[in-house]
């Protein structure tokens, strides 16, 4: 199964790199020209991110630099206790919905210090997998429609997280002890 | 709300470097960040350029609507008032595709697309709608059959099984998602129609 999963990701790319032009041109259009149009849109787009990712990433770094994170954590810190969560993993569940590179760079650094098969890396690994950088996601799909009213948007995804992460603590002990 | 997180953040970030006395990491720290934001933007230039180039040849060739025929019947019951021939649909399902597929930056695009055609029916434009936020409850919960990048750290790392957590960090996903779009049910029926 999982070798079958594998070789699908690494197969379905190129697979469609090469069946999307030839149908295109199978079904009579002109590939050149269209592919150029899209690509032009893509690159506009591109250009629309980089303020909101400018503001977004300068911000989330300076948090995380000047220790703003670390109050956030110890601030938590008797609820982890509470539910026994590892102290080690818990800032993953705040550096993760904000930033996709840090919280990886986080991942990579708890695995390496503490083992990939031991429970801190083990329950590291799942909840990165199974969480999503939810303001990231939010900025980039709202500031493509220049939406900035959310409504419960933000809630919703934090929401999502949240539980995930508990069930990626959850699933690690059901899983593995 | 944006206003108030992103002010959260940076000036939250700024006091607490003066209070732990590393004020002069406060600008080389904003600097970075910024730098990270350009270098991961000409990335997703490239990325975007053949993406979209491919999306346009997959839409004109009429593709998009056969693949999105497959997945469609998952999706409807979660947009029960999006008409059945609306255009966000082919886009929204090719992200639910990718994403599940773990191939979270070729979902990008598609959910770009498909917010603009949801967005084109906005009443109220620059105020999220109902679907808009159903949407992304799908994207911010990772539901994915394949969490490439974990993977490669567990194996670079040593580690005896890997892929071991594929399975858990799947079910983990779904019980957020599952979360999400029940929240997102129940803020949508109590904030009204919109």
């Amino acid at each position: 199964m999982i070798a079958v999963l594998s070789a699908l990701s690494v197969f379905i790319v190129p697979l469609l790199l090469l069946t999307i032009p030839v149908y295109a041109f199978y079904r009579g259009v002109s590939v050149y020209d269209e592919f150029i149009d899209g690509a032009r849109e893509g690159l506009m787009l591109c250009l629309r991110l980089l303020p909101v990712l400018i503001a977004m990433m300068a911000a989330t770094s300076v948090f995380i630099d000047g220790g703003g994170m670390n109050f956030l954590v110890r601030f938590f810190s008797p609820l982890c206790d509470l539910f026994g969560l590892p102290r080690e993993v818990f800032p993953l569940a705040f550096i993760r919905p904000l930033s996709g590179t840090g919280s990886l760079g986080f991942t990579s650094q708890l695995i390496h210090a503490y083992g990939p098969d031991s429970l801190i890396g083990r329950f590291a690994s799942v909840a990165q997998g199974s969480t999503e950088t939810t303001f990231y996601v939010l900025s980039i799909y709202f500031g493509a429609v220049a939406v900035r009213r959310f409504r419960y948007a933000l809630f919703v995804g934090l929401i999502g997280d949240t539980v995930a992460f508990a069930a990626a603590f959850i699933l690690t002990k059901v899983f593995f002890y | 709300m944006m206003n108030a997180i992103w002010l959260f953040l940076f000036c939250g970030g700024i006091l607490a470097a003066v209070v732990t006395d590393r004020t002069a990491l406060i600008f080389p720290s904003v600097l970075a960040g910024a730098s990270d934001a350009v270098e991961l933007c000409i990335g997703l230039a490239a990325f975007l350029g053949i993406w979209c180039g491919m999306l346009r040849l997959a839409e004109c060739s009429g593709l998009m609507i056969k693949v999105s025929r497959l997945v469609a019947p998952l999706l409807r019951p979660l947009f029960p008032d999006l008409p059945k021939n609306h255009r966000a649909w082919a886009p929204m399902i090719m992200n639910v595709s990718s994403n599940l597929l773990g191939l979270g930056n070729a979902a990008t695009p598609f959910g770009i697309k498909a917010m603009k055609a949801l967005d084109e029916d906005n009443k109220e434009k620059g105020t999220a709608t109902k679907e808009m936020i159903t949407f992304l409850a799908l994207n911010t919960s990772a539901v994915s059959l394949f969490p490439g990048m974990i993977l490669g750290f567990r194996a670079e790392a040593g580690s005896i099984e890997p892929t071991a957590i594929i399975i858990p960090s799947l079910l983990a996903s779904l019980c957020g998602l599952t979360a999400s779009l029940l929240t997102a049910k129940i803020l949508a029926k109590w904030g009204g129609k919109r």
